[in-house]
Order: C-alpha cells, then sequence, then structure tokens
C-alpha cells in the first residue's frame, strides 16, 4: 500500500487557500459556544452584538440580518508594560497606557471577542476582562477565542483571525497579519481569573488547539 | 433619461444639500444630505462629514455620519464609514473600512448569499452556492 509523499491539507482551521497574499481563508468548521450564544440572544428582540474586530463585514451584515443591532469597533489591546531593568535607572511607565473599549456601559447582550486575549499582556488581561464586564449589559454574553498551546499551532500564533459567520454552527478564520503584536497563550485560570466577575458558561476545545470561552455577566 | 447630478472634486458644500434626483459626489460636504427618493454615490474622492438620508447609497469614499436608506447601503473595498447605518440591505465589501453600527429591518427570510466579495443580505439576490462564491474569489 503507498502512502501520499505529502500530508492532507489540515482540516482544523490552519488550511490556508489564499484569496490574496496577505491573506488565507480557512475551511468553515463549527463553534459551538457560538451556536450556543446565537440561542440565547436571539430570544431577545433586538439584541445588541459588539464585535471587537478585526472587522469582517459579512459577520456584521449575516448578525444585523438576524434581527441584531451589530456594532463595530476595532480594539486594539495596549502592549506590555516596560519593566525596570535590574540595576538600571530606568523606573517602570506609572501610567500604562489605557486598555479601552470605546463603546458605553452595560448596553451589549453579546461580545464578540475573538482572539483578543492572547494580543492581551498577561499584566493587562484583568483590565480587559473589567472592560468587557463594563460594556456587557447584564444577562449579556462574551464570546472569547485564546490558543492553547502556541507551538502547536505556530501558523496561528503569528497572525490574528478575522472571522466569518457562515451559519449560527459554521464560522471561518481568515489569517491577518498580527504585525509588531505578541501573542500569549494565558493559561485557562488566568483567563477564568480575568474575566472573574463573569460566570463561565463553558470552555470547548477545539481540534486546531483554540479555546472558546462563553462567559455570562450574572444578575 | 435620468438625471444624475455630480458635485466636483473641487466643491465643498457646508449646509442642507437637497434634491430629487440621482446624485454623486466627489467634494466634501460637511452638513446633512437629502435625497429620499434617489440614489447617493459618494465618490473616491468625495469627503462627507453628514447625516445622510436616500433610498441608496454607495460608499467608495470617505462618509463620518450616520447613513438612512431606505433601500441599501453599499461600501466598496476602498470605502470609509464612521457612523451608524440603518437601511434594509447592507452590502460591505471585504478591505472597506467601518466604525459604527447597523441596523437592518427584521426579514423572515435567511441571510441571503454572498455575491462576488460582497456580503449582502438582500433577500431577492440569487443564492448562488458557497462553493461557487468562494470560487470567484
Amino acid at each position: 500500500m503507498k502512502f501520499p509523499w505529502r500530508q492532507p491539507a489540515p482540516q482544523d482551521g490552519l488550511g490556508a487557500v489564499g484569496r490574496s497574499g496577505e491573506q488565507s481563508e480557512a475551511a468553515a468548521h463549527a463553534c459551538p459556544s457560538l451556536v450556543r450564544a446565537m440561542d440565547r440572544i436571539f430570544k431577545r428582540d433586538k439584541p445588541e452584538i459588539l464585535d471587537l474586530g478585526p472587522f469582517c463585514g459579512d459577520t456584521a451584515v449575516y448578525l444585523a440580518d438576524r434581527g441584531a443591532r451589530v456594532s463595530v469597533t476595532e480594539f486594539f489591546p495596549p502592549p506590555a508594560a516596560p519593566v525596570a531593568e535590574p540595576g538600571g535607572t530606568r523606573e517602570p511607565d506609572p501610567s500604562p497606557s489605557p486598555l479601552v473599549i470605546d463603546q458605553p456601559d452595560g448596553c451589549f447582550d453579546l461580545v464578540l471577542a475573538w482572539e483578543h486575549a492572547d494580543f492581551t499582556p498577561p499584566d493587562r488581561l484583568r483590565d480587559f476582562g473589567a472592560e468587557i464586564h463594563r460594556v456587557l449589559a447584564v444577562g449579556g454574553l462574551l464570546l472569547l477565542f485564546a490558543l492553547n498551546n502556541l507551538s502547536r499551532a505556530e501558523a496561528m500564533a503569528r497572525t490574528l483571525g478575522r472571522y466569518r459567520i457562515d451559519e449560527d454552527d459554521k464560522i471561518a478564520r481568515e489569517a491577518v497579519p498580527a504585525i509588531g503584536r505578541r501573542r500569549w497563550a494565558h493559561p485557562t485560570r488566568e483567563i477564568e481569573r480575568a474575566l472573574a466577575p463573569l460566570s463561565i458558561q463553558g470552555i470547548h476545545l477545539q481540534r486546531n488547539q483554540m479555546r472558546e470561552f462563553l462567559a455570562l455577566k450574572p444578575e | 433619461m435620468e438625471n444624475i447630478v455630480n458635485i466636483g472634486q473641487s466643491v465643498q458644500i457646508k449646509g442642507q444639500l437637497t434634491g430629487s434626483e440621482d446624485l454623486t459626489i466627489e467634494g466634501m460636504v460637511d452638513g446633512k444630505i437629502m435625497v429620499s427618493d434617489h440614489s447617493l454615490t459618494i465618490g473616491a474622492n468625495g469627503k462627507i462629514s453628514a447625516e445622510v438620508h436616500a433610498k441608496t447609497v454607495v460608499v467608495v469614499g470617505q462618509v463620518v455620519g450616520n447613513i438612512t436608506a431606505d433601500d441599501k447601503v453599499e461600501i466598496a473595498p476602498t470605502g470609509s464609514v464612521e457612523g451608524d447605518i440603518r437601511a434594509p440591505r447592507v452590502a460591505i465589501s471585504d478591505g472597506a473600512r467601518f466604525k459604527g453600527s447597523i441596523d437592518m429591518e427584521r426579514k423572515s427570510s435567511a441571510p441571503a448569499a454572498k455575491s462576488s466579495g460582497l456580503a449582502t443580505a438582500a433577500p431577492v439576490v440569487q443564492d448562488i452556492p458557497r462553493s461557487a462564491s468562494a470560487a470567484e474569489r
């Protein structure tokens, strides 16, 4: 029996079928947490959804056509705070750059934070969680993706995901270059701590080593 | 033959712009634009800082302000919108820049298929198989 010399293209979200030189498109895959979130929020009359980007027009239009009011804002996590050099004269920055989501308090039924936690430095992860908590309405949900292991998903580690929702249970990740942005693989317990005011409803590990977190803002 | 009014690149308008013809803007408008039963095109050189109301709005240039359309809003790959969009149909091309919110009328039909790289949600758009749509890209 002969085996093909080349391995078949991965079907786990890392496949790179280029739309253009700087972008790659992966096959659509299931996202159980998104299904749960959609089931829940679309029971409301006109849910408010916040997409933190990178912006995908298809996703915004899909959600708006389902009956939601979709707000889009490009969120850029701040860089890591500079550390004081041992024996050096440089002091750590007393006022690190603010971590702000440019949206009003407590008005979103669903926040799509995609992979932004991975690009948030460990020392700012709690600020990130607090900001998500601020913009969520009571009973609102957060959908967050975080890589479980950088070395095992090397191609993803170098890029930021732009997500295209095809159906409620199908999303596709398109890689956009994350130039000059460092990625962290935060331990699950650190993410849970950072989101602490929120109640984790489920963590799902995808085959491509991406963890899906679904969290609820309790009353 | 329907008239189309073209506001040239060197024209700057401050105030309210109303009309009953299709309008293409390549210049700068600051204020309010009302062409209720007609289409409005913000050309590649157009820079709008205004509330916009038209039947159809096509953005190829830049708009800062809320857009309300009775039929459709379309943002081209070079288009940039900062503001809220309210229309029954919205199409946003890959590459377009957008910051704001989208509010579409609730429809009972499922979201329509995409065509030519545009995200459309028009109930009248023919259903193109996703495989064919992807191949076009």
